[in-house]
């Protein structure tokens, strides 16, 4: 199929996905942008928010609209990996004989809701890495492919720390997202007290399948990108490393560590779906800069002197973006 | 067109308009920049003195800094690429046009760059390079028209200059002007005086080539008076040198006495007969100048009475016709034409006032005309009787010239073998006469001792030979002479050139004697005041101060060590040294050859002299006076002071 073709249709499924999850979800709508933008660069994504702002409820409605599997998995302390990827357990044939059969956890389904992941212990945490990073998981020594598309929405819950786990780097890197989930507004809380409590509620439509959306995500990667704006991509991931010479000097100051390559891989792709979105055949500078907090919020570690002087990893990439000239070249080159 | 095309052709285009719009950019920054030396310079040079021609030359920086701005910004062309960035920053277009044309190069999945181009391709349509790359007066530009004002106005602002640095550029101007003065005056020489001889005219060159760099360089009086001196006491050594040569001092002597005639005698013969046949008449200058007394008295009689119509009048012309016939036989009288005299005449008895007074002016042009040339051929007369009657008084009389032209007609004459005995005889009589004064001339007289014995042993030609070498080395004879001449010429200038450096005149103030000398050649009045060298060279003047033959003291220093008792020597005692007035006498003064100094003063003579005499006490206390001067000097202070 032409491109052309395809992007009309990614367009007409992108706004018809909005327009569904609009039908459950109130307001929000940065937070469903970057889902969806999540979601068809084909990446996970942290939904971050104190409790009642429709963070599973967006998870939920997402699986709706789509022709996926979904499986809902409430993380708690108790929790252990095999309640996750599935167990092996002794069963009897229908010949009566007995043999060990693989049980599949919740992580087999398209669309996995991991929620308050915060609350399980990193030993369970760590059984999502290497679903979230190779969409297969390893059991009773077998590696079973998880069906593809594969997507992990997880929330967590940034206030009650009695009794959570902070994810361990590792797996913050695998998120492609970190969304974080605001208060609504003044309209919105009204919308959102007559629709929850008025008794009437809308289903969401199916909009595609998992078919096409993986051929939606095959198309978002072939958006082009001009080698000066994969550059400018570059160049921030880069002054995200602290002590080095590109680095913005309140990165230096604030940053233990800096952005790993799947901050760049994360712009990139966003940026090629905020595009699509757009209406354009190629990324901007504009893109890079609009989805550089979610895609590089939880892949910077701060120091200690950052968390004492209440600076947060947005405020750095703030500064990083003022740092790191789009294409400072052009104008010295011409003199004008 | 392709949509690549129309890209590529609007880039294009921008790019032209952005070299220019750069180049105008840089421009006002070029011209800032130069707007900002040149008005250092300028207030510098408001400041402190220093070279105009700088000034002058950094007053173009603005011009050339705007120009060599220009063309930085001109110069610099930028990629396609670089404008499609630029573009797209500048017109907000999200990196479409940079992003197109770089697919555009690059092999990418079919449809995707199709899809680019287009989208560039319709932005591209939207661009107008000259909104982009507008041609503005910047902030440096408006900056530098401002500095430009500025500049312009301070040529309003008067130098701020010293006394002293007045004095120093005045200096400078005049040193110049002497050295151009110098240098053109020994180029003249040059031109004038050929052949020269390879001494006299590397010296002569010297000279010129000081000139010139007096003339470029900037030097300071000091200086340009040391480098003066410097070729003054070159040039002199070499004069004195070949004027050492007794037969140049000889040749020198001669013509200071005067009897050398302007001419040789060829020539003075030929131009008086040339005169004589001019003049026609044997009157005398003198006889010319009464009967031309006599003529202007009638003429002055006939504009009073010549238009009156009465009998006085008739009466006036009648006397004036007489006195007019007899001054017309008297011309002819002396031999004199003047037809003029004659018209004049008929026109007066024609009653012709106007015709008679005009015939008359004319007879006395004529007549001024005549008197002059008789006077150069009476003077010519007065020259040809100076020249000595044959060799041995020319020789004698050092009229070089008229001696090698008798020795080379001589020589002719030998040559020719056309001599009867007599001719000959005498002409052995006049070489030998002349054998005695040309001894003078040194091997001249080997020559003509030569020519006698060969003209006695009948050998002709041999002896024409001779004497025709006399005569040559005579010619080389007054080749150095004429070279010396031309080095103490050159020498003159020179001195006439520190003299304007030194008196700060100038040349022509220097050389009229308007400083220093009274036209007169005496003293100028004041104290103070420099003679000229050689004024003090009169015993009237010199028996004042002449201490020659006075013993000095031991001068030799030794320290503080006590030097004696011993009083002053003869001859330098007080009352010696203090001088005397007598009035109506001359007034003993010391003439130094130095530089003047000139300036104003700014203190009191009273005043100068109290500080003078409070500085000698000074020295005397502290015995930087030598003992036995000590008294003088105190009372010398002490008459200055009464």
């Amino acid at each position: 199929m032409e491109p052309q073709a395809t992007i009309e249709k990614f367009k007409a499924n992108y706004e018809a996905l909005r327009r569904e999850i609009g039908k459950v979800i109130v307001g929000h709508e940065e937070v469903v942008e970057n889902t969806l933008t999540a979601l068809f660069a084909g990446g996970h994504v942290l939904l971050e928010g104190v409790p009642g702002l429709g963070k599973t409820l967006l998870v939920r409605t997402l699986s709706d609209a789509l022709h996926l599997s979904f499986n809902r998995i409430q993380f708690t302390p108790d929790l252990m990996p095999a309640d996750i990827l599935g167990t092996n357990l002794v069963m009897e044939s229908t010949s009566g004989k007995r043999e060990f059969q693989f049980q599949p956890g919740p992580i087999f389904a398209h669309l996995v809701l991991a929620d308050e992941i915060n609350r399980a212990t990193p030993k369970t945490q760590s059984a999502l890495l290497e679903a979230m990073q190779e969409h297969q998981v390893t059991a009773g020594g077998q590696i079973r492919k998880l069906s593809e598309p594969f997507f992990v929405m997880a929330t967590q819950n940034p206030i009650d720390q009695e009794g959570t786990y902070p994810l361990p780097e590792a797996q913050l890197d695998r998120f492609f997202f970190k969304i974080l989930v605001g208060y609504p507004s003044r309209g919105e809380l009204t919308e959102v007290l007559t629709r929850t409590t008025s008794g009437e509620s809308q289903a969401p439509a199916k909009v595609m399948d998992g078919l096409e959306l993986g051929e939606l995500i095959r198309l978002v990667r072939g958006v082009p990108v001009a080698s000066h704006v994969q550059d400018y991509a570059v160049r921030l991931v880069l002054a995200t490393h602290p002590g080095t010479e590109t680095a913005a000097p309140a990165v230096s100051r604030f940053l233990r560590f800096g952005s790993s390559p799947r901050g760049g891989q994360a712009l990139l792709l966003a940026g090629k779906v905020r595009a699509l979105v757009q209406g354009r055949y190629h990324i901007s500078f504009e893109d890079l800069e609009a989805v550089a907090l979610p895609a590089l919020r939880h892949r910077l570690i701060l120091n200690f002197e950052a968390d004492a002087e209440g600076i947060t990893t947005d405020h750095l990439i703030g500064e990083v973006l003022k740092h790191v000239p789009t294409d400072a070249r052009s104008a010295a080159a011409l003199g004008v | 067109m392709s949509d690549l095309q129309i890209i590529q052709a609007t880039l294009e285009q921008t790019a032209r308009r952005c070299r220019v719009a750069a180049g105008v950019r840089w421009l006002w920054r070029g011209l800032l920049g130069g707007a900002m030396l040149a008005l250092v310079v300028a207030v510098a040079y408001k400041i402190f003195p220093f070279d105009f021609n700088l000034v002058a030359l950094f007053s173009l920086a603005p011009v050339a800094g705007g120009l060599g701005g220009f063309l930085w910004g001109w110069l610099r062309s930028p990629s396609l690429q670089t404008v499609a960035r630029w573009v797209d920053a500048k017109m907000g277009t999200r990196e479409r046009l940079g992003t197109a044309l770089e697919l555009a190069a690059r092999p990418e999945p079919a449809g995707w760059r199709e899809l680019v181009l287009a989208d560039a391709a319709g932005t591209a349509k939207t661009v107008d390079p000259r909104q982009l790359a507008p041609l503005l007066l910047t902030l440096p530009g408006r900056w530098g028209l401002v500095l430009l004002l500025l500049i312009f106005g301070l040529g309003w602002v008067p130098e701020h200059r010293n006394a002293r640095q007045l004095q120093q550029a005045a200096d400078q101007q005049n040193i110049q002007a002497t050295g151009r003065q110098l240098s053109e005056l020994t180029r003249r020489s040059l031109e004038q005086r050929q052949p020269l001889a390879p001494q006299a005219r590397e010296a002569l060159a010297g000279v010129q080539e000081l000139g010139l760099e007096l003339e470029k360089k900037t030097l300071t009086r000091d200086e340009a008076l040391q480098d003066l001196a410097k070729h003054s006491d070159r040039l002199k050594n070499q004069a004195d040198e070949l004027a050492r040569n007794p037969m140049v001092q000889n040749l020198q002597q001669a013509a200071q006495q005067g009897n050398q005639p302007e001419l040789n005698p060829d020539a003075l013969r030929q131009r008086m007969e040339a005169l004589q046949k001019t003049v026609g008449a044997t009157a005398s200058p003198e006889q010319m100048e009464k009967l031309q007394a006599q003529l202007e008295k009638l003429q002055a009689a006939a504009q009073g009475n010549g238009s009156r119509q009465d009998a006085a009048g008739a009466n006036a012309r009648q006397e004036m016709a007489r006195s007019l016939g007899s001054l017309a036989q008297e011309a002819r009288d002396m031999g004199l034409a003047l037809p003029q005299l004659e018209a004049a005449m008929a026109a007066l008895s024609a009653n012709q006032t106007e015709l008679f007074l005009k015939n008359l002016q004319a007879t006395l042009s004529d007549l001024e005309k005549l008197r002059d040339t008789a006077k150069t051929l009476q003077q010519m007369q007065a020259q040809m009787e100076k020249l000595g009657k044959n060799l041995g008084e020319q020789l004698s009389k050092g009229q070089v010239e008229a001696a090698q032209s008798t020795l080379r007609k001589m020589a002719r004459e030998l040559e020719r073998s056309g001599l009867n005995l007599e001719q000959m005889a005498k002409m052995l009589q006049e070489v030998q006469e002349a054998l005695d004064p040309a001894s003078k001339y040194g091997d001249v007289a080997q020559d003509l001792k030569q020519a006698l014995q060969e003209m006695k042993s009948g050998q002709c030609s041999a002896a024409g030979q001779s004497l025709q070498a006399a005569a040559g080395k005579l010619d080389k004879l007054m080749q150095q002479m004429g070279d010396a001449a031309q080095m103490m010429a050159a020498l003159d200038n020179l001195n006439e050139a520190a003299a304007a450096i030194g008196s700060g005149q100038g040349w022509r103030a220097a050389k009229s004697g308007k400083y220093g000398t009274r036209p007169t050649k005496r003293p100028g009045s004041g104290v103070g005041t420099w003679a000229a060298d050689g004024l003090a060279d009169t015993a009237e003047m010199t028996g004042g101060w002449d201490n020659t033959g006075s013993e000095r003291p031991n001068m030799k220093p030794r320290g503080f060590s006590d030097r004696g008792e011993g009083g002053p020597v003869e001859g330098m005692k007080p009352d010696r040294v203090k001088g005397s007035f007598s009035p109506g006498g001359p007034m003993p003064s010391v003439t130094l050859k130095g530089v003047s100094i000139r300036g104003q003063s700014r203190v009191a003579l009273q005043e100068a002299a109290v500080a003078a005499q409070s500085e000698a006490e000074s020295a005397v206390t502290q015995d930087r006076v030598p003992r036995a001067y000590q008294d003088s000097v105190r009372q010398y202070f002490d008459d200055l002071k009464k």
